[in-house]
């Protein structure tokens, strides 16, 4: 994959040779390149998320949002925020450490908790 | 600085100190991302030197953070009551000078750098006493209190100080472009279990490693009271022990460098007031959030900035573990009671 082997060619042949001062904006470059390759090959967990909000509103019986994930996000967090889901924490729970982790995954993945990656 | 800054800056010092001395020296200070510190270096008629720390408004201002002249008039305050700050100097309000607003303070020698005070024992050699010094140096800032005279300007204290903070926070969310079911979560179940506030007190806001200067093992001077403000002193003693403030020292849990349980003795014998364990997960919950917040607003900030800052761009990425802390701190708290 063409990020894949610009970051290797930047750590490898690159760094070593840039000066002191610039080690580290080269090292959040490639921390940079290693997010977005990540977020790039994401695609396949949204219809899984997509799915998990739909059943928490199955769940408490109200009308899933319909649209993207962003979308369906973006009604969850407002009804979470109204109170429309404070008697469902034992479904929505599990399902909101399930996204954050999702999010690590991508931003930090070596700071993912053990066991939590289950989908 | 460029030179023609420095030659209004040399002028209205002239003008205002003139009997102090003149710039012999300017160097830039490290700082945080919203506020610029500049090193002055005055020598005075005698030919001994005097030296003095300029603030002003970094080019990314926080909208919530307080202004120069309010942050000046602060620390006029917290000297008055005996606090270990810089003491302040000269304010400038004529925007002509530095295009903006700045203040002067005579510069504390110490270090404040987290990382250093964290791993480095020989700058705290008696970690005990450092523990107690902290708590000891946070009750003082509580025991000023609404009414105290020169303070009028930070308006009436919020009668519900939790519910402020998380109404504020519910606002910068609606201002950002991702939606953020996690967090309203967190707010959701902060909102329904808030404590009454503990009493209504000068707060400093951000009371934490890093924003504390210290020499000889001991504190030199609490630094940055941009975030100052009447509210529940409990979430100064919670910022202070939250996690994200350890500085990857989970052990000692005030700050990466000292024990929480020093700390709050500390804090105790000062104030006289028992500190209620019990609501430190609800604050060290609120301390992740408010964190997890401001790196979102950093890391979306970049795409509408001039000239974007990689470090910026990628500090949003921090959120997601701070948000997984507060849901395990929520977690922490029990069963949710009624709203």
């Amino acid at each position: 994959m063409l990020l894949a082997i610009a970051r290797a060619t930047l750590l490898e042949d690159v760094l070593p040779v840039v000066p002191a001062g610039q080690v580290y904006a080269v090292r959040m470059i490639a921390n940079a390149m290693a997010i977005a390759a990540r977020e790039l090959g994401s695609g396949e967990d949204s219809e899984a998320e997509r799915k998990k909000i739909a059943a928490l509103y199955r769940r408490a019986e109200l009308e899933a949002p319909a649209g993207t994930v962003e979308e369906m996000e973006r009604a969850l967090a407002a009804d979470i925020r109204a109170g429309a889901f404070d008697a469902e924490d034992a479904a929505l729970v599990p399902v909101l450490e399930w996204m954050v982790d999702g999010r690590i995954a991508l931003a930090n993945p070596r700071m993912r908790r053990a066991g939590k990656l289950a989908g | 600085m460029d030179d023609a800054a420095l030659k209004r800056l040399a002028a209205w010092l002239e003008e205002r100190l003139g009997e102090r001395g003149t710039i012999r020296a300017v160097e830039r200070l490290s700082g945080g991302a919203i506020q610029e510190n500049w090193g002055l270096t005055l020598a005075r008629a005698d030919g001994s030197e005097e030296r003095l720390v300029l603030r002003r408004d970094a080019a990314a201002r926080i909208p919530s953070s307080r202004s120069r002249a309010e942050e000046f008039r602060l620390l006029e305050a917290a000297r008055a009551a005996g606090l270990a700050v810089a003491e302040p100097v000269a304010l400038c309000e004529d925007e002509d000078v530095l295009g903006g607003p700045f203040f002067l303070m005579r510069r504390v020698e110490g270090v404040a750098d987290a990382r250093r005070l964290v791993r480095e024992d020989a700058l705290i050699p008696d970690r005990v006493a450092f523990g107690l010094a902290l708590g000891a140096e946070l009750a003082r800032i509580h025991a000023i209190r609404p009414g105290r005279a020169g303070l009028e300007f930070l308006g009436p204290p919020e009668a519900d100080p939790a519910m402020a903070r998380i109404r504020a926070h519910q606002q910068s969310l609606d201002r950002l472009s991702a939606p953020q079911p996690a967090i309203e979560y967190v707010l959701r179940r902060l909102a329904r279990a808030r404590p009454r506030p503990a009493a209504i007190t000068l707060t400093h806001g951000d009371y934490r490693t890093g924003n504390i200067m210290v020499a000889g093992g001991k504190i030199a001077a609490v630094l940055d009271w941009e975030f100052s403000g009447w509210g529940d002193p409990d979430e100064d003693l919670g910022w202070c022990t939250a996690r994200c403030w350890r500085f990857g020292r989970e052990d000692r849990e005030a700050g990466g460098v000292a024990a929480r349980a020093d700390f709050y003795r500390g804090y105790e014998e000062v104030s006289g007031r028992r500190v209620a364990a019990e609501r430190a997960p609800f604050w060290e919950a609120m301390a992740a959030i408010r964190w997890a917040v401001i790196a979102l607003e950093q890391g979306e900030r970049y795409r509408s900035e001039e000239k974007p800052g990689l470090e910026a761009a990628l500090s949003g990425r921090m959120a997601p573990q701070l948000v997984q802390e507060a849901m395990e701190m929520v977690g922490a708290m029990g069963a949710p009671e009624n709203a």
